[in-house]
């Protein structure tokens, strides 16, 4: 009981609190929000601590994210190394949320609009014309070639293009996320299918299955632990590939606000959206997480 | 019903722009209702043989004939059951063998399916495990599920490739028995063809082996063992020991020549 109080991530909580009512010698925001988000941490590890854990120790985790933010302050605060509108204090930073709020709503619906358009239609096509070019073995020795030369292509390479070609900034988001998602699918989809064992193959085929029922419920879910991993993957570059539209062409959304305030110089705008992505990319992680247990309860029943 | 006529039957494979004969000139003729046991060395051909008579590939020469039909990809009237990797992991054990059957009874009502994939389920001993995914259950039990799926679909011709080569011995020897009660009597007798390269489960299971050395069938054996052979007794009968000598020198015969023509190339 008393380790579970006293410990190294419980005394630098303390200490990371303490901290955050230390003035410095310029404008320092209300704390509270980023002493909300400590707290949650905090709340966080104790749940994990009165938890079985099944031999994990969650201390070391929480120890580096306590002592991650004391560092932060502390150079923002005390050592200085670098001026504090370049690397503004955490207390400033998530000062931003309380303010920023409605501007940062609007941005992620948005971003997300575009996001799930993109990454649905490029997956979706990937997945069936994957599907089909790989069964069909002349299909796939004529075509995988050319795709693969096409797949390489980075779709950061031709977003400058496609925003200045494209009827409207959302549409060109949606244009640049669905090829730099749906050819990497459709190229690794293609593997997939050919990389099925051919004994399952010829099972199915010798309960006389009609070509629709061998590609959608033979390879398609023989398949379908690949393509949920890969999905996490695509998430992670169809963010990349926005962020870099949105800082080409467009007045709103997640990469736009970054963008946007670095070139205002506000770094503590810069930080907040910056912490803001990575909890939106971590959140869709989880809900995939969630996803694939629900509908993969076959490969760990 | 179903009789197999094998016709002068000519393969080839290809591997790495290579080809490989696999079969040369192979003649064979299986009865209605015979259980067929093909035994020889790896590579011999034998897996290819059973291919060929599902249809998953078709011969370079010579006609695959069943029932005086040539046969021309997979038919309803077979199925085959593989070592490995038969059934849908996706799927649990119930729903492997209703998969089977909906392709075979497209338009039967699910209820009725359900009812025939249970009853199959029960007679290959695997009551209480129809809603079990196949990681869920031992590689034996997968078997039977293998087992249920292909017999549930009432096939004349069963085949099978090396079907308890990875289960343990004791396994193994349910899994004939329950193949034997389920295939060679009682009320529905099937052909089967069967294949392994353990002798003293094609002396046990079978009516007829064929030995074959590669590329071709060396000798074709009637073991006339009868239906109601029991294991203890059968295994130490004079005849049984007699057979399986002989197949076992078989094998043998194929190494020494084997050594002997390495020896001609030095």
């Amino acid at each position: 009981m008393i380790k579970k109080i006293i410990n190294l991530p419980n005394l630098l909580y303390v200490a990371a609190v303490a901290l955050s009512f230390l003035k410095p010698d310029y404008e320092l925001k209300s704390p509270l929000a980023y002493i909300v988000v400590l707290t949650l941490f905090e709340i966080a590890h104790l749940a994990a601590l009165f938890k079985d854990n099944k031999g994990k120790n969650p201390n070391d985790m929480y120890s580096f994210i306590f002592g991650i933010a004391i560092l932060w302050d502390l150079e923002a605060k005390v050592f200085k190394n670098l001026h504090y509108t370049v690397f503004p204090p955490p207390e400033n930073v998530f000062y931003i949320f309380t303010t920023d709020y409605d501007r940062m709503a609007l941005g992620f619906v948005h971003s997300m609009g575009l996001i799930l358009a993109g990454v649905g239609t490029g997956m979706v096509l990937g997945v069936f014309l994957g599907l089909l070019i790989g069964y069909y073995k002349r299909a796939r020795q004529s075509l995988t070639p050319i795709i693969n030369v096409i797949a390489a292509i980075p779709a950061l390479v031709y977003a400058p293009y496609v925003v200045a070609v494209a009827p409207s900034f959302q549409s060109a988001s949606i244009i640049t996320i669905f090829l730099g998602i749906f050819f990497p699918t459709l190229m690794s989809m293609i593997g997939n299918v050919a990389a099925v064992d051919k004994k399952l193959v010829d099972s199915a085929r010798s309960l006389n299955l009609n070509n629709f029922d061998m590609i959608f419920k033979v390879l398609l879910p023989d398949c379908a632990i690949p393509i949920i991993t890969s999905l996490r993957i695509r998430i992670s570059a169809a963010f990349m590939i926005l962020t870099m539209a949105e800082t080409i062409g467009s007045t709103v959304g997640l990469g736009y606000y970054v963008r946007k305030w670095s070139s205002f110089a506000d770094y503590e705008r810069v930080f907040a959206g910056i912490i803001l992505i990575a909890v939106v990319v971590t959140a869709i992680n989880e809900l995939i997480k969630l996803f694939e247990g629900h509908t993969m309860k076959w490969t760990t029943a | 019903m179903a009789a197999i006529d094998i016709q002068n039957v000519s393969f080839e494979y290809e591997y790495e722009e290579k080809r490989y004969l696999a079969l040369d000139n192979v003649n064979l003729k299986i009865s209605d209702g015979e259980f067929v046991c093909i035994i020889g060395q790896s590579g011999c051909g034998k897996s290819t043989l059973v291919t060929l008579l599902e249809g998953l590939q078709f011969p370079l020469e010579g006609h695959i004939l069943i029932d005086d039909k040539e046969v021309d990809g997979p038919g309803k009237d077979r199925c085959i059951v593989f070592q490995h990797y038969s059934l849908f992991a996706w799927l649990t054990a119930k729903r492997n063998v209703i998969f089977g059957l909906k392709q075979k009874y497209p338009k039967a009502p699910k209820k009725e399916l359900e009812h025939i994939a249970l009853e199959y389920l029960k007679k290959v001993g695997l009551e209480g495990y129809e809603n079990k995914y196949p990681r869920q259950l031992s590689g034996g039990q997968q078997q039977r599920v293998a087992i249920a799926r292909s017999l549930a679909m009432d096939p004349d011709i069963l085949l099978m490739d090396e079907p308890f080569g990875a289960v343990d011995t004791k396994t193994r020897a349910e899994l004939q028995d329950l193949l034997r009660d389920l295939c060679s009597h009682g009320e529905r007798r099937r052909t089967v063809v069967f294949i392994t390269h353990d002798v003293d489960e094609a002396l046990y299971l079978a009516d007829r082996i064929i030995f074959m050395q590669p590329r071709r069938i060396r000798k074709d054996i009637q073991t006339g063992f009868g239906e109601d052979r029991q294991r203890d007794e059968l295994t130490k009968s004079t005849p049984y020991i007699k057979l399986r000598s002989e197949l076992i020198s078989l094998f043998y015969e194929k190494v020494s020549n084997e050594i002997a023509e390495e020896g001609a190339y030095i």
